[in-house]
């Protein structure tokens, strides 16, 4: 199995899975919902955004 | 080792025969063949003839090891048969039992002589079509049959065991599916013997005092019988036909004399030059043939033939300008069904890819056997890149052929980079493609991902609160069309998470909308979002339909800890419905959409690899008429 030349030539695959699933379980863990924009608008003192 | 002491009756030479089953011996002094008789007494034998061939590695006084045992070679009986020849070395072991070790054309096995096997008579394995039909053997084996030789004279040499005196025999090899290979061989007087073949590759032997040959080495000098100009030949007798430089004319060595078959065109050069020598798989090689093929439809390819005197021959076959080294092996696949479109050797799977017959229309230097002799010689490849196993059935049997895919670049280290190879299109039968991944085991690999991905997650939400905090319900009177409130302040405590607003009211054709604005009492950062409801329903052409939903659900996304609470700002229209608003929070939830987002990130470039492994594939298989991207895309 660890012989398999498939496995060697699926490396950078399975290295960006592994980066997709801790990217996956951060955003899960912390709340951050991805690729969502403008849904949530966000005023601070000292930043961009709008007061209503 | 009991030695057995004779005189030889022609010189007074002492004679030594160190097995008790050699029946021959050759005198060293005079020459004389002696044969032993069972009583021991010595017989002339004066029209036996007297090996002299001197184009093998092994020798009288090699020794060598096998099963662990050492042995030496005493004396040889050389076959001579239609097209080609085979030592059979006596090997003496220290136990005192004898073998022997065939040597044919590089390839070396010990036959061990067993009982014949009443299931599989001579007869009826001579009955058989090569690779064509199956006998069960008396230990439930199906063998078929892979080759028919007969023989015309022997010659011999040393201390041996004749076992066909008359010299002329017809053998039979045998091939079971897992591995075992048997020779029955028809002798004189309706004698039958049995045989196990036994092949290993050379360096398994460990031989020692082996015949020093030279390669390069001109063994035999001709004269064109079409031109009459001389020429010369690099490994006669294994070479038994060749072409002549001058005149073009191809010619075959037929019993001892030189037969013109045709003459060659001579209009294409091989792109590595007659005579080169290399490197190739750790074993040096002269190429002395180069041959164009020709099938049925046309196709043309070309054949290096190389050779090396211990080792052997080796070929190169280019088309398109894709290389394969290949070597004629008979540790091979046996094929039961000799027309199934695929074969197993080992743990891979090698798909029919080439069926033909092929012809040989230019020719330049010398080729093993008479290659002049037959059209249409039937030809299967099969293959598992970067491998081939090429099955050629001749009208002795069938030959296999293993294949490997050799670069450019091996090539020219080989032979220098003087050579001109030609240029290379499309992809080759076996050319190892960078990046391509098997189509079956990419699959697996997604799937495997996707499964993994859904378990890291379902782990992930057991460590989520998914905890309610804040609720409440407003009630609202008809005239009103806008209210506003503040909420009671709650506490956030994870460094950060989201936070779902669940909106519920109860509208019946109707709508109702609210502008939450989540407030940080820390640090007064604000998070606005709005949500609404709507619901319609009604009853037409005698069905009633609905429309929309009372409830609706926004996230807060990454929200850091602290002390919040909502400002709200509610609308609706002038009239009964909703009577009341239900604002639920709910904190630290799962986002499956994060799930379905991260998964289909995953699964493009897994399938854009899949596409591209395939395209390379079908590209692969273009050539072929046995192509599976044929059917599929009807």
């Amino acid at each position: 199995m660890i012989n398999n030349p498939n496995i060697k030539r699926l490396g950078w695959y399975y290295i960006l899975a592994l980066l997709l699933a801790g990217g996956m379980t951060y955003a899960n863990y912390t709340g951050w919902r991805i690729f969502s924009f403008g849904s949530q608008q966000t005023w601070s003192s000292s930043g961009p955004g709008y007061h209503k | 080792m009991s030695l057995t002491l004779h005189t030889c009756p022609s010189c007074s030479s002492v004679l030594t025969f160190r097995s008790r089953d050699t029946n021959l011996i050759v005198c060293h002094q005079c020459g004389n063949r002696l044969q032993r008789w069972d009583d021991g007494v010595l017989k002339e034998k004066p029209l036996m003839v007297k090996a002299q061939d001197t184009l093998t590695p092994i020798q009288i006084g090699t020794t060598g090891v096998w099963h662990g045992k050492k042995f030496t070679v005493i004396g040889r009986v050389r076959c001579l048969f239609e097209e080609d020849y085979a030592n059979n070395w006596s090997i003496y072991f220290e136990d005192g039992t004898l073998h022997t070790l065939v040597d044919c054309y590089g390839q070396l096995a010990v036959y061990e002589k067993i009982p014949p096997d009443p299931k599989m008579p001579y007869f009826k394995v001579s009955g058989l079509g090569f690779g064509d039909g199956f006998l069960e053997s008396i230990d439930n084996k199906w063998y078929i049959l892979e080759r028919k030789n007969t023989c015309k004279s022997i010659e011999v040499e040393g201390e041996t065991w004749v076992f066909d005196w008359n010299g002329e025999f017809t053998s039979l090899e045998m091939a079971s599916e897992g591995g075992d290979r048997l020779e029955l061989l028809n002798l004189e007087n309706q004698v039958y013997l049995n045989f196990r073949i036994h092949y290993l590759a050379f360096e398994d032997f460990n031989f020692q005092q082996l015949r020093q040959l030279q390669i390069g080495k001109v063994t035999k000098t001709y004269t064109c019988t079409h031109c009459n100009k001389p020429g010369e030949l690099k490994s006669f007798p294994l070479s038994q036909s060749w072409n002549c430089k001058h005149c073009g004319a191809a010619l075959s060595y037929v019993d001892g004399r030189v037969k013109f078959r045709r003459r060659m065109k001579h209009d294409k050069s091989p792109a590595i030059p007659l005579y080169a020598k290399g490197v190739l798989k750790g074993i040096e090689y002269e190429m002395i043939g180069f041959a164009v093929k020709q099938d049925a439809h046309g196709w043309s390819w070309r054949e290096y033939t190389l050779f090396n005197p211990v080792r052997g021959y080796a070929f190169l076959s280019e088309y398109n300008g894709h290389w394969i080294f290949l070597r004629e092996t008979a540790v091979a696949p046996v094929m039961r069904k000799s027309q199934s479109d695929w074969l197993e050797y080992g743990t891979d799977e090698f798909q029919l890819y080439n069926g033909y017959h092929f012809n040989i229309s230019d020719a330049y230097g010398e080729f093993p056997g008479d290659v002049f002799k037959h059209d249409n010689i039937g030809c299967k490849e099969f293959i598992c890149p970067p491998e081939l196993w090429a099955r050629e059935l001749h009208p002795n049997g069938l030959c296999w052929y293993h294949g490997e895919s050799i670069s450019r670049n091996e090539l020219y280290a080989a032979f220098g980079q003087e050579v001109s190879l030609p240029y290379q299109s499309g992809i080759g039968a076996i050319q190892p493609v960078r990046g391509v991944v098997d189509p079956a085991f990419l699959r697996i690999s997604i799937i495997g991902v996707v499964l993994i991905f859904l378990f890291v997650f379902l782990i992930g939400n057991v460590f989520l609160r998914n905890e309610v905090v804040f609720e409440n319900t407003w009630y609202l009177e008809d005239t009103l069309t806008s209210h506003k409130v503040v909420t009671s302040k709650f506490k956030l405590d994870k460094s950060r998470a989201n936070l779902l607003v669940t909106l519920q009211a109860p509208v019946v054709n109707n709508w109702f909308e609210a502008n939450i604005t989540l407030v940080n009492a820390d640090n007064g950062t604000e998070y606005t979002i709005e949500e609404g409801v709507e619901y319609y329903s009604g009853y037409e052409g005698g069905e009633s339909w609905s429309e929309g939903s009372t409830e609706t659900d926004e996230f807060i996304q990454y929200l850091p800890k602290g002390t919040y609470f909502m400002e709200i700002m509610a609308t609706k229209p002038v009239g009964s419905s909703p009577a009341y608003y239900t604002i639920e929070a709910k904190y630290d939830v799962a986002m499956w959409r994060n799930f379905f987002i991260f998964v289909l990130m995953a699964i493009i470039p897994g399938l854009g690899a899949f596409l591209y492994a395939r395209n390379r594939e079908k590209i692969r298989w273009e050539n072929s008429a046995f192509s599976p991207y044929s059917t599929n895309d009807e």
